[in-house]
């Protein structure tokens, strides 16, 4: 007879670790599935090449129907966490009162977030990225913007030990060779397992039937057909493999609001020439982060970044010789990005293959935003006396969000305010889908907050609160310790 | 530039293109990086011998669309591909339903190209400069 477990856990990211963790550390019986491989430090790719091709989705060429922007999403144990830049900002009540005012859900704001953020931050080292770590891009942007008189601030990020006086930050979006970024195989994962969850990898899901008792989970693992059994099941597959599989799975017919107001946080990537060396590529990768309100209330932000060499191609719209000219002189680049609070909505569906089909415009007031913010950091390197600025033609979108909104009206969301599927209680949801609207953010860290804030509401319906217990798990660690002295 | 392209296609052994695919392909690379002076050209590198590892994990169909365009563009003249790779540059000058298949192919065409070249792996038999030591690139990150 085959076990039937607790909880059956799709997806390894910042939602699935954690609810994995808390479950489990509860006494859960939890399975957690991935559908990517089992990475670590020892064997993380060494270009970009293999960790495009072995690390994302698609080989990170995933992109809306008509191309006009391009996703990058983990496929490994430990989703996105391992492959981002671990930022780690909570959000603020401009991005909270308006999903309260979306959802109905009273749980949204900066005062009931914050036991939820205090939680998840424990787990973690949050280190704040300091003046004498900065590379010369950072010291470019922070130049820029004190000469313009706009407000910056200092990046947050989970990392414990990088050492950027000897170390590369932008190599850790291969993953972290030295195990100093906080993703979740190094916090939450390891805690989880070390409390008994069991994990399969190389999992493909291809189908979830609800039940009333419980819910089947089939898919495939190298080639073999497999079924595992949860009393309940929590989709966290990140936002596009969790409506991708709800979609799959046929759940459109009686939740109209699956696959609607996807966001994505659409970047616009600017790169100016020096005639200096800048090494954007060296030590810390992103120090500072823009911290303007007038940015804020005209939707968009400044990101102090940089990308690969192979990234730098796909930025500069040119080819042959122009092209080589511009990529010989890649240390000499300046970088700055732009990143939208997206408000015009795109569309998430799958095609009779179950392959997605995403629609995302980039018009109107999106594209307002986007081009008021290419204007500044235009503004910004002619200020700093840039010998060439290149705006890409080509956008990408590195938070992928909602789909799955979280809300009190069926009609209009897919999940209740206890994070269940309507109509659907053994279901839950609490990953970066669930969004109902773009905060302008970067939402790791609230994933994570809301993946607490569920476990939580989860293990009451189960008859526990996680903090009594995570007390009894103690006694008894206690107990069989003394029993064993 | 024929014996070059021989020579370096020699090593190549694909499960997804076949042999006139991979001249294609090498041939578009030459137009993509023809070489500098100081960044080598697309077929010296013999990076193509790679091929496998950028598609290993890109949606089958869309490596077959791929792969019909490659037939296609072996027997395109040089100076009609020269202006198509033009116009994919310059998409967002084009009427949306063009520019939309304009991205689609950049993707697909630049995307595994430059995903090759700029990778820094080199053919078996290749002399030619590491492209990354030719643009002083190295990225360091290791355990203490």
């Amino acid at each position: 007879m085959a076990t039937v477990y607790d909880f059956v856990i799709i997806g390894s990211g910042a939602s699935g670790s954690v609810m994995a963790h808390y479950l489990s550390e509860a006494g859960a019986k939890c399975l957690l599935l991935e559908a990517g491989k089992q990475w670590d430090k020892t064997n993380y790719p060494r270009n970009e090449l293999h960790t495009n091709s072995r690390l994302f989705w698609g080989g990170g060429m995933d992109a809306t129907t008509n191309a006009n922007l391009l996703f990058l999403r983990g496929k490994l144990l430990g989703g996105g966490t391992v492959v981002n830049q671990a930022l780690l900002d909570r959000f603020d009540d401009l991005a909270l009162d308006e999903w309260r005012d979306i959802s109905g859900v009273d749980a949204y704001s900066v005062e009931n977030m914050e036991r939820h953020y205090d939680a998840v931050e424990e787990h973690m080292h949050i280190h704040t990225i300091e003046r004498k770590e900065w590379n010369r891009n950072a010291e470019l942007y922070a130049e820029g913007f004190d000469k313009l008189g706009y407000q910056w601030a200092k990046l947050r990020r989970g990392q414990s030990d990088c050492q950027v006086d000897k170390n590369d930050c932008m190599a850790c979006l291969g993953g972290c060779r030295r195990d100093s970024k906080q993703s979740m195989p190094v916090t939450f994962l390891k805690k989880a397992q070390a409390n008994g969850l069991e994990i399969k990898t190389e999992f493909e899901v291809s189908d979830i039937a609800h039940g009333p008792h419980q819910v089947a989970v089939h898919g495939q693992r190298h080639g073999v057909h497999e079924t595992v059994y949860g009393r309940k099941c929590i989709v966290a597959a990140g936002t596009l493999g969790t409506n991708r599989l709800l979609l799959k799975s046929g759940y459109k017919e009686r939740l109209p609001a699956l696959g609607e107001r996807f966001f994505a946080h659409p970047q616009w990537m600017n790169l100016a020439m020096f005639d200096e060396e800048i090494n954007a590529h060296k030590g810390a990768l992103q120090a500072i982060k823009s911290d303007e309100p007038r940015f804020r209330e005209q939707g968009f932000k400044l990101e102090n970044v940089f990308v690969g060499p192979m990234g730098v191609t796909m930025l500069i719209p040119a080819h042959g010789i122009e092209l080589q000219n511009y990529m010989e002189r890649y240390r000499y680049m300046a970088s700055m990005e732009v990143c939208i609070r997206d408000v015009v909505p795109g569309t998430i569906r799958v095609n009779g293959k179950g392959r997605l089909q995403i629609t995302k415009p980039l018009n109107g007031e999106d594209l307002k935003r986007g081009m008021a913010g290419v204007k500044v950091v235009k503004q910004i390197y002619d200020t700093l006396g840039a010998r060439e600025f290149i705006t890409s033609n080509f956008n990408f979108s590195l938070h992928q969000m909602g789909g799955c909104a979280i809300g009190e009206n069926a009609d209009r969301s897919v999940v209740n305010h206890n994070y269940q599927v309507h109509g659907h209680e053994n279901l839950i949801i609490a990953d970066g889908s669930i969004f109902p609207s773009a905060p302008g953010i970067n939402p790791s860290l609230t994933i994570m907050a809301n993946s607490h804030r569920a476990s939580e509401i989860i293990l009451k319906d189960f008859g526990a609160s996680i903090s009594a217990l995570g007390k009894n798990i103690k006694k008894n660690s206690n107990k069989k310790e003394k029993a064993r002295g | 530039m024929a014996n070059s392209t021989t020579n370096t296609l020699r090593n190549v052994r694909s499960d997804y293109f076949n042999a006139i695919q991979l001249a294609s392909l090498q041939r578009l690379g030459d137009l993509y990086a023809p070489g500098n002076g100081c960044l080598p050209r697309f077929s010296d590198t013999g990076c193509i011998e790679h091929v496998d590892d950028v598609l290993e994990s890109v949606e089958p169909d869309d490596v077959q669309l791929l792969g019909i365009l490659l037939l296609v563009l072996r027997i395109t003249p040089l100076f009609m591909i020269s202006w198509l790779v033009t116009a994919m540059d310059n998409h967002h000058r084009y009427p949306e339903f063009i520019a939309g298949w304009l991205r689609l192919i950049s993707l697909g065409m630049k995307g595994v190209i430059m995903s090759l070249y700029y990778s820094g792996l080199k053919g078996s038999d290749s002399q030619a400069q590491g492209v990354h030591d030719a643009m002083g690139y190295s990225l360091h990150c290791e355990s203490d």
